[in-house]
């Protein structure tokens, strides 16, 4: 074991200064250059102190010169890596051949550029639609409801709110329901009035989909009654913007449409990023917006829109 | 090619390596004051060649066994100084040791007489 770690340890150790030669190349022969010259000075003083004439010294120094080259390359030799700088070689080859072509250079990239930028699209897609799960607590089991119309050819009509109650009172396929719509509405921030996406929803979506707040709480039942006092989240952006993450933003008061709501808490970044800033609940408002769409984890599976609408 | 396959033939292969740790385990040198004292001492049977010496001076850098360092000389020139790391006086012991064992053997084989 011992030897192991050894010997594993000095080709760690070579390799990296193998790697580090590649970089300063030029130090070490610039080094070796003057170790060398200094060499030579030495037998240059050596000889004439022997008695040699200076001119003599100075032949035998410049005969060395030609030795300097030959040192040289041995000695960095030492160091260098064959088998990458054959790859560099052969890099540095292939360079220089398509620098004389440069129109099936052209093509060529213009081809792989793109064949990978249409492949990185179509992926994408397919990953946001298909292969990445719902970024929510058993994605697998929630499903949205629509109405059809077969008759009419008509397909993936968002229900309406009476339809959502009468699913929500009968249909037992399903573990919860929850009805949502988007709006946008004017609030009255820190930092003047804006306009802002919100989204309207019955108090158990959240429990439906199994978001829970970054700060207090989510909406309790009733809470989207007709004459419940009036309460709103906000999302984390909306918070992070208006707001500076202040923690003590749940409990105040939040003008919206111009009247005021209390915020209850903060939802994650990863909910509400985009189609809501401000989430009022609210249940019977739904009933003026048909679009209203239902996720619900199914108790069994996904068995039964056929169950009511 | 050649003329270093040539330079190399003068010692037995990895005498020289021993040869500079011995030097410099007795005194931090430079390359040329190392070759003097392998050639002086030998009296001056043993040539180290610049053409080895510092190839040989870069794979021991390359493995730790000595270190290098610029200094000024006593005749005022900027010289590399070498010196043993403790892995390098490892090493020295251990190729002194093999190069005993083969000697000797090379020895008992010279002066078989049957």
């Amino acid at each position: 074991m011992l030897p192991t770690a050894k010997k594993l340890e000095a080709i760690v150790r070579s390799l990296v200064q193998r790697l580090f030669f590649l970089v300063r190349r030029g130090r070490v022969v610039r080094e070796l250059d003057e170790e060398l010259q200094f060499h030579f000075a030495m037998q240059r003083d050596a000889l004439s102190a022997d008695g040699a004439a200076p001119d003599e010294a100075s032949a035998a120094a410049r005969k060395r010169l030609g030795g300097t080259l030959r040192i040289r390359e041995q000695a960095t030799h030492v160091w260098s890596w064959r088998p990458l700088e054959a790859v560099f070689q052969d890099v540095r080859y292939a360079a220089r051949l398509l620098r004389r072509q440069p129109r099936f250079v052209a093509a060529a990239l213009a081809t792989l550029a793109l064949g990978i930028g249409a492949n990185t699209a179509v992926f994408s897609l397919v990953d946001a639609m298909m292969l990445k799960p719902l970024p929510f607590r058993d994605a697998d089991r929630l499903v949205v409801l629509h109405a059809s119309r077969p008759q009419q050819g008509m397909s993936q009509i968002p229900l309406s709110y009476l339809n959502f109650v009468d699913l929500h009172q009968r249909a037992h396929a399903f573990e919860s329901l929850a009805a949502w719509t988007t709006t946008t509405t004017p609030i009255e921030g820190r930092q003047g009035p804006e306009q802002v996406q919100a989204a309207l929803a019955t108090a158990g979506l959240f429990h439906v989909l199994g978001v829970s707040p970054l700060l207090g709480r989510t909406f309790v039942a009733d809470e989207d009654r007709r004459g419940a006092a009036p309460v709103t989240l906000i999302g984390e952006s909306l918070w992070q913007r208006s707001f500076g993450r202040d923690p003590a933003i749940v409990g105040t008061q939040l003008l919206i449409h111009g009247r005021a709501h209390e915020v209850v808490g903060v939802l994650p970044a990863g909910f509400a990023s985009r189609p809501s800033h401000a989430i009022p609940s609210s249940g019977s408002q739904l009933a003026r917006r048909r679009s209203t769409a239902c996720s619900t984890p199914a108790a069994s599976t996904c068995s039964s829109p056929s169950d009511g609408a | 090619m050649g003329s270093k396959d040539k330079s190399r033939a003068e010692l037995l292969p990895g005498t020289l390596e021993m040869l500079i740790l011995k030097t410099l385990s007795i005194e931090t040198m430079h390359g040329y004051g190392i070759a003097q004292h392998i050639q002086k001492i030998s009296a001056e049977v043993l040539k180290v060649e610049e053409g080895s010496l510092y190839p040989a001076l870069q794979r021991m850098l390359l493995k730790g066994w000595v270190t290098a360092e610029w200094k000024t000389s006593a005749n005022n020139r900027r010289a590399r100084y070498y010196k043993l790391t403790a892995a390098g006086r490892k090493q020295l012991g251990i190729e002194e040791s093999n190069f005993s064992q083969i000697f000797a053997a090379i020895l008992r084989v010279l002066r078989a007489t049957s």
